[in-house]
């Protein structure tokens, strides 16, 4: 196959490509942005206060906020800053994988013309890979504009990013080269045809302890120092997404197996629905749930302060504020990413659809199938999450009253917004519901 | 009508009044035999020696005659079912007959299909191949047959679908193991 | 040597089985038909003989080579040199104009695009379709597809034509044609044509007709 041939083929042609692009490039971009606010926030000495209040060896750069200029605080921003990659990222890989269904038929469509596995393999590279270089190009002036608003805009004492650098410029085609060559082996690797391998329940456990035990160790940042600290955070963190992205999908076909049984028609509808998108469904239920844990964890620390255990509170509010938005942000996009993943299995199983509609179902149970689906991998999971959040970390000093209450909060208002946000999305893909169960997607294609 | 009436006696020996009533039920849409062609029929057979006549019954009532295959006539039944019936498209009762003793006597019912199906598909290919020159009327008429003959395919399609084993609930006796039994 | 040759093959899906225990060889030239009732294990075949499906058990040898022995890379470069493939639906790459879907089988052979279309066009000028060339295939009707399938399964020119109901969803007269071409244009050539039908009209065209039920061959019968 020349080159010519695989840009030809590569080139996104219709509406849904297009889209598709925007959103790998889109995710890449936010990533690589939080990837040198990362760089740029280690590039912050730190001091420590591990020798006693009357004992200073440096003093803290009083430019920017206690939390990234403190040896203690410091990875707690970065692993913020990790929370917030990972769920770009998977909306990144989503949107690279676009559906399975739709891929397995493009590629079992050119593996009959003749296509080899390595052809398939340089066709997804050079796809992906333009799209990752693209979205870290991108990652630059989105690093200035963040640059613009955690780090220029507010107070010194809340400064988050360290003044723009020379390295940042430096850093940036780094990192946009980065994101391109591993966008394409995330293409070459998402054309590998999925074998499915059971990871083994206790294998899962044990990833899970380890991870927690990771977390726990990186904490104690005082005996083990700055970098290993962030190491351990980082490698604990990861195994910790894996083994929950992975119980994800094993959940969701759980859900599924128990709405089949039950033989209502929406019921009945919805579990095939699932079964159907149990990989992206797993992925979305654990991003919400890792979500509703910074949920849980920011609604204790807001607690605390709003208790004054620390005095001077206004110190950790752009920490709180980070850890929220954060899992605001995480839940939206692992809301996009099932919405994503929901269209893209409109486009292709439209078929069934339209079959499912002239069978007599009305558009209505149509809709109801997909919002279904839609809250059942997201509303359990946030409750789950911020529940296991407010419960995982001792940060009240008071009694267990304001926690509960605001726990309470959280949870509500969490469950509201989530469940609010399907209801949004299904609404806003009414148009291809419609399109999709148009007889005219009976026609073979 | 002759191969049809070895048929009907390959089953068991039977009287006339018996076979009427089997052919009727073998073809229960068409026009019933009458009496009178079944005796001729029989004693038509008889002086082929095709059939014999096995024993003479007085169960109270009229004195019935009883027939059965002779070896010859069973030779006779199985080289007629051998033969496919001629694909002739329309009109052509004799493959409805041929497949319906095929399917009742349980004589070679799998190698009659085939034979059945290779014939009509033969024909049919013929047919497609539009010698130059021709007409679209002559064409047409070529149509009307291929369609015919591919009707035929499907009915014996569906015939083989729906009486797999027809053949082993009424086994054929053949006359040495009538003899000997 | 014989274009395809399947000794004793068996194949299943979990527990539905397939095929048990099928042979079946195509001579260079030859035109045979397979045909059954439907899930007899027709359209198996004609996968284990394109070298899409392995077969779980037997042996299948494709224009001299051994299946068994190669690779999935070795048996896509076969078929994409040597076979043309038309199956009922879902062929053609979505979001790939019908132009470059044709072109296909030349593109990842490593002709230049510009005669690769150009070859392609002339195809679909030959089988009839009558569309734009950056169409998609969601544009197209159940039997345009059908038509376009044809087009690239013909454009290298192959060796072996593999066609699974490849007039069912084409009304007869278009059916016709389109077989016509399928067999003519490949035969010509000395190559060989499996059509995989429960359409006799399609059976008729055939040189030998291997029919199957339940997934073993019941008869096997030269038409010519």
């Amino acid at each position: 196959m020349r080159t010519a041939t695989v840009w030809l083929l590569a080139r996104p042609r219709s509406a849904a490509s297009r889209t598709r692009g925007r959103l790998v490039a889109a995710g890449t971009a936010v990533a690589g942005a939080l990837t040198l606010a990362g760089l740029a926030v280690l590039r912050v000495p730190t001091v420590s206060w591990a020798t006693g209040p009357d004992a200073r060896p440096v003093a803290p750069d009083l430019r920017l906020s206690p939390l990234v200029t403190e040896a203690g605080l410091q990875p707690g921003v970065l692993t913020g800053l990790g929370l917030l990659v990972v769920p770009a990222l998977a909306l990144a890989w989503q949107a690279l994988t676009t559906g399975s269904a739709r891929r397995t038929t493009v590629l079992h469509a050119l593996r009959l013309v003749g296509a080899t596995p390595a052809d398939l393999r340089r066709l997804a590279a050079a796809d992906a890979g333009v799209l990752g270089l693209v979205g870290g190009l991108l990652a630059g002036p989105l690093y200035v504009a963040l640059w613009l608003v955690l780090g220029a805009a507010v107070p010194p004492s809340a400064r988050l990013l360290p003044p723009l650098d020379p390295r940042d410029v430096v850093s940036w085609p780094v990192v946009a080269v980065l994101a391109g060559l591993v966008a394409a082996a995330a293409g070459a690797l998402s054309t590998r045809a999925r074998r499915r391998r059971r990871v083994r329940l206790w294998w899962r456990l044990a990833g899970l302890v380890l991870a927690v035990v990771a977390i726990a160790a990186a904490l104690q940042t005082r005996e083990v120092g700055r970098a290993t600290s962030v190491a351990l955070l980082g490698g604990g963190l990861l195994l910790f997404l894996v083994a929950v992205l992975t119980a994800g999908s094993a959940w969701v076909r759980w859900r599924a197996w128990r709405l089949a049984r039950s033989g209502r028609a929406v019921d009945v509808l919805t579990a095939a629905g699932l079964r159907g998108l149990s990989g992206a469904g797993g992925r979305t239920a654990g991003s919400v749930f890792v979500a509703g844990i910074a949920l849980g964890i920011a609604t204790q620390f807001a607690t605390a302060l709003l208790g004054d255990a620390y005095g001077d509170a206004t110190v950790y509010v752009p920490g709180v504020a980070l850890a929220a938005t954060a899992a605001v942000l995480a839940v939206l996009v692992a809301i996009a990413a099932m919405t994503l993943a929901a269209a893209d299995d409109l486009a292709t199983t439209r078929r069934a659809l339209a079959s499912t509609a002239a069978l007599g179902a009305p558009p209505a149970v149509l809709e109801q199938v997909q919002r279904r689906r839609l809250q059942v991998v997201t509303v359990t999971p946030v409750a789950a999450g911020v529940l296991l959040g407010t419960a995982v970390y001792p940060a009240s000093l008071e009694g267990p009253g304001p926690l509960v209450l605001a726990t309470l909060g959280v949870l509500g208002v969490a469950v509201l917004l989530v469940w609010a946000a399907c209801r949004g999305v299904v609404r806003a893909l009414r148009p291809r519901t419609r399109l999709a169960a148009d007889p005219s997607s009976l026609r073979v294609a | 009508m002759t191969e049809l009436h070895l048929a009907l006696l390959a089953g068991a020996p039977r009287h006339g009044y018996d076979i009427k009533h089997e052919h009727d039920a073998w073809f229960p849409d068409s026009r019933p035999l009458a009496f009178g062609q079944v005796y001729a029929t029989l004693a038509r057979l008889q002086r082929d020696g095709l059939a014999q006549v096995v024993e003479t019954r007085t169960d109270g009532g009229p004195e019935r005659t009883v027939y059965a295959l002779t070896e010859e006539g069973e030779r006779r039944l199985r080289a007629w079912l051998a033969e496919p019936a001629a694909a002739a498209g329309s009109g052509a009762d004799e493959i409805v007959r041929k497949t319906i003793a095929a399917l009742h006597t349980g004589i070679d019912v799998r190698g009659f299909v085939s034979r059945q199906r290779a014939s009509h598909l033969r024909r049919m290919r013929e047919l497609q191949r539009n010698p130059p020159g021709a007409g679209a009327a002559e064409q047409l008429v070529r149509e009307h047959v291929i369609a015919h003959l591919d009707a035929d395919l499907r009915w014996l399609e569906l015939a083989t679908e729906l009486l797999p084993s027809s053949g082993q609930q009424q086994p054929l006796r053949t006359a040495t193991e009538r003899n000997n039994p | 040597m014989s274009t395809v040759e399947l000794s004793g093959v068996s194949h299943a899906y979990g527990r539905t089985q397939a095929l048990r225990d099928v042979s079946l060889t195509v001579a260079p030239g030859e035109v045979v038909a397979v045909t059954g009732p439907s899930g007899c294990g027709k359209s198996t075949l004609l996968l284990l003989a394109a070298g899409v499906l392995r077969a779980q058990s037997g042996r299948v040898v494709l224009t001299g080579t051994d299946l068994a022995g190669a690779d999935e890379a070795a048996r896509a470069r076969i078929r994409r040199r040597s076979v043309g493939i038309v199956l009922q639906f879902g062929q053609l790459v979505p979001d790939l104009p019908v132009l470059d879907n044709v072109a296909l089988p030349l593109l990842l052979e490593g002709h230049a695009p510009r005669e690769a279309r150009a070859a392609a066009a002339g195809w679909l000028d030959r089988v009839g379709l009558d569309v734009p060339p950056t169409t998609l295939p969601s544009e197209l009707s159940g039997g345009q597809a059908q038509l376009a399938a044809a087009a690239r399964a013909l454009v290298t020119g192959p060796l072996l034509v593999l066609a699974d109901e490849p007039t069912a969803s084409l009304d007869t007269a278009t059916g016709r044609q389109l077989l016509d071409l399928l067999v003519t244009s490949t035969t010509a050539a000395g190559g060989s044509v499996v059509l995989v039908s429960h359409d006799n009209a399609v059976a008729a065209r055939a040189d030998r007709e291997v029919r199957l039920r339940a997934g073993s061959v019941v008869h096997e019968v030269a038409l010519s």
